[in-house]
Order: C-alpha cells, then sequence, then structure tokens
C-alpha cells in the first residue's frame, strides 16, 4: 500500500514538475552530453570539441518570474573574401554542456562552418546543398578562444546538411537546416560527432 | 487547487480499498486484442490482460479496481542514418522494431444498462481515474553507432501519466461463473510539453473475453 502510494504521489510530482519550461536538449545516449540528431528546428548543437562535449547556449528571458527561454539561434552569412568565390559562413557560440546547462570554464566560444561558394550565391543555391556532403579539402572550421577572442584557430571540416526546408509560418519565411560536421584543427583540437538543428528567419539572411 | 488534487485522489483510493472491509464478492480476468487509436501512421497493437477486483457485492456500491497490462506487438518501421566518413555510404536505411509494454491501474465504477430474462446484463464501466506508465523499446537492427547517426530516431521511453477509460460490458450469465466480453477504450496519458518523441503515446481500444469469479458470496 505505501509502494502505491509512494508512485501514486511521485506521479503527480511528476505532471506537475512536467509544467515547467525545458529547453530543447534531448540526451544522446550512444554519445553523452550530445543532442540526438533531429530536424525540427530544435536550435540545438552540439559536438564533442577534444571528448568534451559542447553546446549553444540558452538565452533565459529577462523578465523575473518568466520560466522561459530559447536557445540560441546561429549567424548565416556571406562574407566576401575573394574575386571568384565568397564564402558561406554557419556560426554558432559554444559552451561546455554540463548536462544540458551551461558551464563556465569553456575553453571555446564560438565555431564557425565555412564554404567557399560563388560570388552569385542565394537562397535557391542553398536549398540544393540539401543532403549534400562536402569533404574536409574544400570547407573550413574556426574556433574562438577565450580569453582571446581574436584568437582563431583555423582547420578543415567536414559538413553534411542532411535537411533542409523553407517554409512560411505566420507572415515569416523561415529556414529550417541541420546536419552533421567535425574538424580538425591541426590535429591537436578535434571536433567530432558534431550535429545541428537550426530553424531562423530568412529575412535575417544576406544572400 | 493544485494541492487539493493529490489529497482528492488519495481519498478516493482510500475510500475504494476500505470495501475490502466488507465480505466481498468477485473479481474477473480477461484477455483479447487492442489496437492503438492515437497513431495513424504506426498503430500499436497489443494482447490486453485485464484483471479487475469488485470489492462490494453490493449494487449501491458498484466501485472496483482495475489493473491492464498489454503485451505489445512489434511494430516494424525504418529510419535514416547519416555519416561523415567519406569512406561509407552517406546515407542508410535502417529497419527499426518498436515494442510498447502498457501497465495501467485505474478505479472506477459500474452502471448497470440492462438484464435480460437469462439474467445476462449489460453495464458500463466508467474509470474517471487511473495512472498509466508506457514503456517505449526501440531497437534498430545493425545500426552502426560510431560512424552513423540516426535523424529523429525513436527512443527508449519509459513515461507515466494520469488516463481515463470506459467500457462496454456483456456479462453473460452462467450457472458456475459468469463469462464477460468487454470492449475498453483508454485514453492516452495526459502529460506537459517539452518531452521528445516521434511517436504519441498509445491509446488502447481493447476488445477482451473473460470470467468472473466470485467469493464470498453475501446471502
Amino acid at each position: 500500500m505505501k509502494t502505491i502510494l509512494f508512485k501514486i504521489i511521485a506521479c503527480i510530482l511528476v505532471l506537475y514538475l512536467s509544467g515547467c519550461y525545458k529547453r530543447n536538449f534531448f540526451p544522446d545516449t550512444d554519445d553523452p552530453g550530445l543532442s540526438l540528431l533531429t530536424s525540427h528546428g530544435f536550435n540545438i548543437a552540439t559536438a564533442y570539441i577534444n571528448n568534451v562535449p559542447y553546446i549553444n547556449p540558452f538565452q533565459s528571458n529577462p523578465e523575473f518570474f518568466s520560466t522561459g527561454g530559447t536557445n540560441s539561434v546561429p549567424t548565416l552569412e556571406i562574407i566576401g573574401t575573394g574575386i571568384l568565390f565568397d564564402t558561406l559562413s554557419l556560426s554558432w557560440q559554444i559552451e561546455i554542456n554540463d548536462n544540458g546547462v551551461a558551464s563556465y570554464n569553456s575553453r571555446y566560444q564560438t565555431i564557425s562552418l565555412l564554404m567557399p561558394v560563388p560570388k552569385s550565391f542565394t537562397k535557391t543555391d542553398f536549398f540544393s546543398l540539401n543532403s549534400q556532403r562536402f569533404s574536409s579539402n574544400t570547407n573550413a572550421v574556426v574556433l574562438h578562444s577565450v580569453p582571446y577572442y581574436s584568437d582563431t584557430l583555423l582547420g578543415t571540416s567536414n559538413i553534411y546538411f542532411v535537411n533542409i526546408r523553407y517554409y512560411n509560418t505566420s507572415g515569416t519565411t523561415n529556414l529550417a537546416f541541420s546536419g552533421l560536421f567535425d574538424g580538425n584543427i591541426g590535429d591537436s583540437i578535434l571536433i567530432t560527432k558534431g550535429r545541428f538543428d537550426f530553424e531562423i528567419d530568412t529575412a535575417t539572411l544576406n544572400f | 487547487m493544485k494541492i487539493k488534487t493529490p489529497f482528492l485522489f488519495i481519498s478516493i483510493i482510500f475510500i475504494s480499498f476500505s470495501f475490502a472491509t466488507h465480505a466481498q464478492s468477485s473479481f474477473s480476468l480477461s484477455t483479447g486484442i487492442s489496437s492503438d487509436l492515437n497513431n495513424v501512421h504506426h498503430s500499436f497493437y497489443h494482447i490486453p490482460f485485464s484483471l479487475q477486483w469488485k470489492p462490494s457485492p453490493r449494487k449501491r456500491a458498484p466501485f472496483f479496481v482495475e489493473l491492464d497490462y498489454d503485451f505489445p506487438f512489434t511494430t516494424k518501421s525504418t529510419g535514416q542514418a547519416y555519416t561523415l566518413n567519406p569512406s561509407l555510404p552517406k546515407e542508410v536505411t535502417l529497419q527499426e522494431t518498436i515494442r510498447p509494454y502498457i501497465f495501467s491501474v485505474s478505479i472506477g465504477f459500474r452502471i448497470h444498462l440492462y438484464t435480460n430474462k437469462k439474467n445476462n446484463s449489460f453495464y458500463l464501466d466508467l474509470l474517471p481515474f487511473g495512472i498509466s506508465t508506457q514503456n517505449f523499446k526501440v531497437n534498430y537492427k545493425n545500426f552502426d553507432k560510431e560512424n552513423y547517426e540516426i535523424l529523429n530516431p525513436d527512443i527508449n521511453m519509459n513515461r507515466g501519466g494520469i488516463v481515463t477509460s470506459i467500457a462496454a460490458v456483456y456479462n453473460f450469465h452462467k450457472t458456475k461463473q459468469d463469462m464477460k466480453l468487454m470492449l475498453h477504450i483508454q485514453s492516452p496519458p495526459l502529460r506537459g510539453t517539452g518531452d521528445y518523441q516521434l511517436h504519441r503515446f498509445v491509446a488502447p481500444l481493447q476488445l477482451t473475453f473473460g470470467y468472473n469469479f466470485y467469493y464470498n458470496k453475501r446471502k
């Protein structure tokens, strides 16, 4: 009887607590500290950097009583870098993932995936990257480390855009894209098992 | 208001179990087939086992406790997995199996509707409050965890929540013991948002056949 009562009370407590806000982080039991590979626009990105799990930060609502918030979104932009080609840059903030909660001892602050693209690159061209895997002989990865944020660590990267889609919602066109990535910076910094699932407003794009 | 809810529920449980102090009447066992009404694309099928205990023989005290265990048939599906490794195919299709085990405990009461000349009866079982756990076991066959990542994978999941259910029961009166035919519908567990799950919780529609066993009949 005590066990039954205990389970009943535990279930009611769980139901009550489930009303609290949770960030989008869905643990991958095969890769501790990383989130599952998803394509739902959860704005979640995780990867191991030298076997330490990193995640994009969670940004709480500023209101005092609010329990809500969102995962930080990436910046997707074209950077003018040459005469023949520009660079498509996908970058986001990172920090050590301590079971879904940010750690303040992160060695690295941002990560950027860089790809050469034609100067005429458009949103339609980005959509054509869907299901495309790009090897490390064309792409680059950049880590910004702390405390010297201006220092950049440059290496090579594999990128795989697993799913890209545009859709309209409440008057705006959103771009949702997800995929895999890894990186190697001088053989001393290895980025492994990277996966991202982002959704951004196309109005924020510069191409 | 939130504080009142657990106390109300605990009170109902105590009241229900308090009938055991009387000379009590019956329990019933039934089994059959169950289909899921809540998942359209991947409907789950089960073999349900239902145990119902009605403590009081009195018609004016028609409360009972019901335990249900639904043993699942394996549901097959597929998943897509992807890799960055250039020496491997960039995408593979995996065979997936899903087995959702369901256990429920409910309390309810009986509404008698009809009895014919042979003493066969028809009644409704209303179970307004129950607790159910649904345990999803997922397996991907030949999955290379080191090199591939599954997109939007189903995951093992064990979740509980409050359920409600209703059953239409036809009771065949026999000299030694009654038999019954039951059509039982249970809601999916009520839960908050924020969980990752691709499948909805199961809402079983059970068709079962079983026996009523009487003891300590009231004279």
